[in-house]
């Protein structure tokens, strides 16, 4: 029987599960089908745009380090700068840098 | 997640709770010495800082995109799985851990197969003559622009299936090119265009529904959702 949790699953087994995914993936492109994209896609979008994104920010050597809870493709945050749209944003310590 | 891992997903149950399990994963906490990390922030620290430009860098030399970035992905797969190791994250003890691996290579996979799947199209257009502006994958300031590419004044976006529904957000391009698996057997590239972008085209449309679309392919299938086309 195949393991139902990581927490079941012995060491051989995990690794066995890693390697072959590593395989399978290398081997195809790994897309969905599309009835269920579709169907998902916009599920999920009208769901995610009603969601706030929180940042979360660290400070590391006098530089911002900006880390959203989660990947999305309307909002783009790297480093210390959040792209939305058109308009770039850039975060800077005060006192660090050009003000 | 083992379903996704394992490539037993089946159906659009276990496809919804795979992506709630990475959405919940975004989250969740490795507590060390050092502090407390969020996986994403371990994601960005980890992966994306110290993989993304050798990666990209390697893939714009590969001649063939579609047949060699495969091996390219998984070379940097198994490095993700040594680092996890070196790291001390392989703890028997706490096999919670085995999320963290999972989730790195995840979403390993949705930015190296994406950038991939990004260069085969702007190849094609190129070999195809069509006229376009696209991002420079290898500043990372262009990297992160809004939309990847411009086609006659329309922006859009090119991506996997995963990453897109994973990432979901508003749909606020023009148009969105995606590679879908069709009947199970086949993949079939798919471009999805605002009514305005649409009209600028000007051709005729198939009036279709969600439920037929995968029917209608590859016919130009003209959509109505919660209001939107």
């Amino acid at each position: 029987m195949n393991p139902q949790t990581f927490a079941e699953m012995s060491e051989a087994e995990f690794d066995t599960l890693i390697d072959e995914y590593i395989e399978r993936e290398a081997a195809g492109y790994g897309e969905m089908p599309a009835e269920i994209f579709f169907d998902l896609l916009l599920e999920r979008s009208a769901a995610k745009a009603r969601q706030p994104l929180n940042l979360e920010i660290t400070v590391a050597d006098d530089r911002l380090i900006i880390t959203p809870d989660r990947e999305t493709s309307d909002v783009i945050v790297r480093g210390n700068e959040v792209l939305v749209g058109e308009r770039r944003l850039v975060f800077q310590l005060a006192g660090v840098g050009e003000r | 997640m083992i379903g996704y891992l394992a490539g037993r997903l089946y159906g659009r149950e276990a496809w919804a709770k795979a992506f709630e399990a990475f959405d919940l994963l975004d989250q969740a906490m490795l507590v060390t010495a050092q502090g407390h990390f969020t996986f994403r922030a371990l994601y960005q620290q980890i992966v994306d800082r110290q993989m993304a430009d050798a990666y990209l860098g390697e893939l714009l030399t590969l001649p063939d995109v579609e047949q060699q970035s495969p091996a390219l992905w998984s070379h940097f797969a198994r490095q993700i799985v040594s680092e996890f190791t070196q790291r001390g994250w392989r703890r028997s003890d706490v096999p919670e851990a085995r999320l963290l691996l999972s989730y790195l290579l995840y979403w390993w996979g949705a930015f190296a197969r994406g950038y991939a799947f990004e260069v085969e199209v702007f190849r094609d257009l190129q070999n195809s003559g069509v006229q376009f502006q696209a991002h420079n994958l290898l500043d990372r300031q262009q990297r992160y622009s809004p939309s990847d590419l411009t086609v006659s004044g329309m922006a859009g976006d090119i991506k996997t299936s995963i990453y897109f529904v994973q990432a979901a957000a508003s749909l606020g391009h023009d148009f969105y090119i995606v590679r879908l698996l069709v009947q199970g057997r086949k993949y079939m590239l798919v471009v999805l265009l605002k009514p305005a972008a649409w009209d600028t085209i000007d051709g005729d449309t198939v009036p279709g529904h969600l439920d037929t679309v995968v029917d209608q392919l590859p016919a130009p299938v003209r959509i109505r959702h919660s209001g939107q086309e």
